[in-house]
């Protein structure tokens, strides 16, 4: 009996390994946040929902100030823009080693990913470009004219756009996917800096450099339908200035992934305000961090996270509860940051 | 004796961060940043003054410069990239050389310097 079981013991071992495997798997994935630290250099990982910070990807890695830092739908691939060299790098989360490196032709900002995730789309700063990477070929495809200042870019939720923010020609510029045709350019007051898309992709919810609050542009109209005061929480709102190290207003807008809560920072006077969604009801004011720069949720919407990029922190914000639970010592000036489901980290 | 407190003070403080304010003289505050040894020809460093206040220094064939390390565009806290010897903004992406003049990128101006003071290869911001 031994001798019959020690003979199909390695067969034995084959098909256990394939029946177990994939719930090893699946019992393996877990939720990261991974943080840009654009004066450091680095790349802060934090588990969810424990909210310890378990790694860094060294500045040997990343380096030359990297600016945003978006995640593939499995969570394989993480996107960086590096502002000082005017490229994108590909890095794997399983290795936590970039995969490749595509230079753009001018300094990249916000990025988002084609709904096939073949295509990268970078903004590029300076030239007014919104450019197309291959994550294939690793190749610039296509570059677009969108205006001047393009910082932010955004997937329609219908996956037949992409919106691109422009700080310096005050507009939002909308680029069909798959053809990488201009459609039009949406006028704003003032310079467009982060902003979202209601699900239905009806309304783009948009803070600009001198508003204390957001605006809502219908985009059946082409038009600010609403403008949404920020609470001050009893502060008086300083003026922007350099001295303040933050010539916005405000910075850090986002959407939470069921689609219930828009969360905006008041940059200049710390807080960051939870809305409920869509009829925009004020919920909460926590005060988190200095120089709130970003705003991101975890999958169950549970939580959103404020990079505070002048006190080299994150806050987590319980959503249920409206309040800071905790604030976690990052890296050197945290900014940009994304949440993703990853199925292996290095050990 | 002074100088000799002074060196000794400045030598503890590391450039990466930490700063030691030692005094005034006719008015003046000297911050020890740190170290000749440190820094050398050609190189260059972020160094807190205290506060939130930082100043990037560099050694430019031997003579030493500072400058205030806010960007002139947003006010960003600014990083030396050493591979390139140009003084970057982590925001936008500005470049300034090392005479902290604009090289690329949307700073509408110079940076400011600030006046610096080498003594017994202790380096002292002198504001």
């Amino acid at each position: 009996m031994t001798f019959t079981l020690a003979r199909f013991a390695p067969f034995l071992a084959v098909l256990g390994a394939r029946l177990i495997a994939p719930s090893t798997l699946a019992a393996q994935t877990r939720e990261y946040l991974y943080l840009g630290n654009s004066l450091g250099g680095d790349i802060s990982i934090i588990a969810i929902p424990s909210h310890k910070v378990v790694g860094t990807i060294p500045a040997t890695v990343v380096g030359n100030h990297p600016d945003d830092v978006i995640a593939s739908r499995n969570g394989d691939v993480l996107y960086i823009s590096r502002l000082d060299v005017n490229d994108v790098i590909a890095v794997s989360t399983a290795t936590e080693q970039v995969l490749w490196r595509t230079e753009v032709p001018g300094v990249p900002n916000h990025l988002t990913l084609s709904p096939d995730e073949q295509f990268l789309y970078v903004p590029i700063y300076d030239k007014g470009l919104l450019a197309v990477v291959d994550t294939k070929t690793h190749q610039v495809v296509a570059t677009v004219e969108v205006g001047k200042g393009p910082h932010g870019t955004q997937l329609g939720p219908t996956g037949k756009h992409v919106y691109i923010g422009n700080m310096q020609s005050n507009d939002v510029a909308v680029v069909e996917v798959g053809t990488n045709r201009l459609e039009k350019r949406i006028r704003l007051p003032e310079g467009v800096r982060p902003f979202q898309l209601s699900r239905d992709e009806r309304y783009l919810y948009a803070q600009l450099s001198k508003l204390h609050g957001f605006v809502v542009v219908d985009l059946t109209r082409d038009s600010v339908v609403r403008t949404v005061a920020l609470p001050t929480a009893g502060k008086k709102l300083p003026e922007p200035s350099l001295q303040l190290s933050h010539y916005v207003m405000n910075h850090g807008l986002g959407i939470s992934a069921d689609g219930n809560y828009l969360v905006a920072n008041g940059s200049l006077i710390r807080i960051t305000a939870i809305y409920s969604m869509p009829d925009l009801q004020l919920l909460g004011t926590v005060p988190v961090g200095r120089e709130p720069n970003w705003v991101t949720f975890s999958r169950d919407s549970k939580y959103a996270y404020v990079s505070n990029r002048r006190d080299n922190t994150l806050s987590v914000i319980s959503i249920p509860e409206r309040k800071e639970v905790a604030r976690l010592k990052v890296g050197e000036f945290p900014q940009r940051m994304t949440t993703t489901m990853v199925a292996r980290r290095p050990n | 004796m002074r100088l000799a407190v002074w060196s000794s003070a400045a030598a503890s403080a590391a450039l990466t961060g930490c700063s030691s304010v030692l005094g005034r003289r006719g008015g003046q505050r000297r911050t020890a940043v740190g170290t000749m040894d440190r820094l050398p020809p050609g190189g260059g460093l972020r160094v807190s003054l205290g506060g939130d206040e930082s100043a990037i220094v560099v050694n430019v064939s031997g003579t030493v410069r500072a400058f205030r390390a806010v960007c002139t565009h947003e006010g960003c806290p600014l990083g030396w990239n050493a591979q390139q010897h140009l003084i970057r903004c982590p925001c936008h992406g500005g470049a300034y050389d090392t005479s902290g003049h604009v090289v690329s990128g949307p700073p509408p101006g110079p940076l400011t310097e600030l006046r610096v003071v080498v003594e017994r290869g202790d380096i002292y911001i002198v504001r």
